[in-house]
């Protein structure tokens, strides 16, 4: 019962996995020992288990450890107490749009660190996942 | 009462209800009522030509103002401390509704479209311009 839960965490983990990478290849196993479907289902939940102790990446709630995000730019000028509307328009100064972009740019640049980190923690577990198949008599292509 | 009588009486009673009343004759949003308009587009715009869009944040212009034409000013909705424009002129013409004052060093003209409440702003001074759009709401 306890197997053919963690075969269902496992399924999901996997779907999860693959949704960002669709088109990327995903690993077969074979049982080469004559496993039966259930002690399969048991060892991709053990594996599954190892593996993410020993990469530090859930593909069931896949998050990765990197530094904090930078400050978003709130576009705002700050804001005039009481006055009239049109006197007090201002012009965006050159220095705030520079800050603007520069913002913008290490928002891009943090959600490309992410996105790579990402990768690179889900490709750790699959190796890690697929050695643990191997392991325990299982031929993984 | 005869017949006559009482015909008559049908018909000024139909004739009431199904006469509109006379301020629908203009559109809505004339200045009868005043209206709340939220700015959905600035551009900042420089003599030589290069205008970059903004929010109405960037260049300290409210998001939401109320466009009162019997109190003949427009004010912030959001501020704390309201900010407040007189209007000095209030014009009709093809269905717009044309607002224009002075402010400081600054010029504008608010228009709506009296039937849809679409709303254009342009504040000009020296060397310098904002245009916005945006969209009028009966309160």
């Amino acid at each position: 019962m306890a197997g053919r839960k963690r075969g269902v965490l496992v399924s999901l983990a996997s779907l999860l996995v693959a949704w960002p990478s669709i088109g990327a290849a995903q690993p077969y196993f074979y049982p080469t020992q004559g496993q039966s479907a259930q002690q399969e289902e048991s060892d991709k939940g053990q594996c599954y288990g190892w593996a993410v102790k020993q990469t530090g990446f859930d593909p069931a709630n896949p998050r990765v450890v990197t530094p904090a995000s930078p400050p978003s730019y709130s576009g705002q000028a700050p804001p005039q107490q009481g006055g009239v509307l049109f006197g007090g328009l201002r012009r965006m100064r050159f220095e705030e749009q520079e800050q603007q972009q520069m913002q913008m740019r290490q928002q891009q640049a943090y959600a490309a660190q992410q996105q790579n980190a990402l990768a690179q923690g889900r490709a750790n577990y699959e190796r890690a996942f697929g050695a643990c198949m191997s392991g325990r008599g299982y031929s993984v292509r | 009462m005869s017949r006559l009588a009482l015909g008559l009486a049908v018909l000024a009673v139909l004739v009431a209800v199904v006469t509109p009343p006379p301020v629908s004759a203009a559109g809505k949003y004339d200045g009868s009522t005043s209206m709340v308009c939220a700015v959905s587009s600035v551009h900042e715009c420089v003599a030589t030509g290069r205008c970059q869009l903004r929010t109405a944040g960037n260049v300290n212009f409210p998001g939401i103002i109320r466009v009162d034409i019997k109190a003949m000013k427009m004010s912030d909705l959001a501020s704390e401390k309201p900010r407040e424009s007189a209007i000095r002129n209030v014009d009709h013409a093809n269905g717009r509704m044309i607002l224009s004052g002075a402010e400081g060093d600054r010029g504008w003209i608010l228009l709506i479209n009296e039937a849809s409440g679409a709303m254009s702003v342009t504040a000009a001074g020296d060397g310098e311009g904002f245009v916005m759009f945006g969209q009028c709401a009966l309160p």
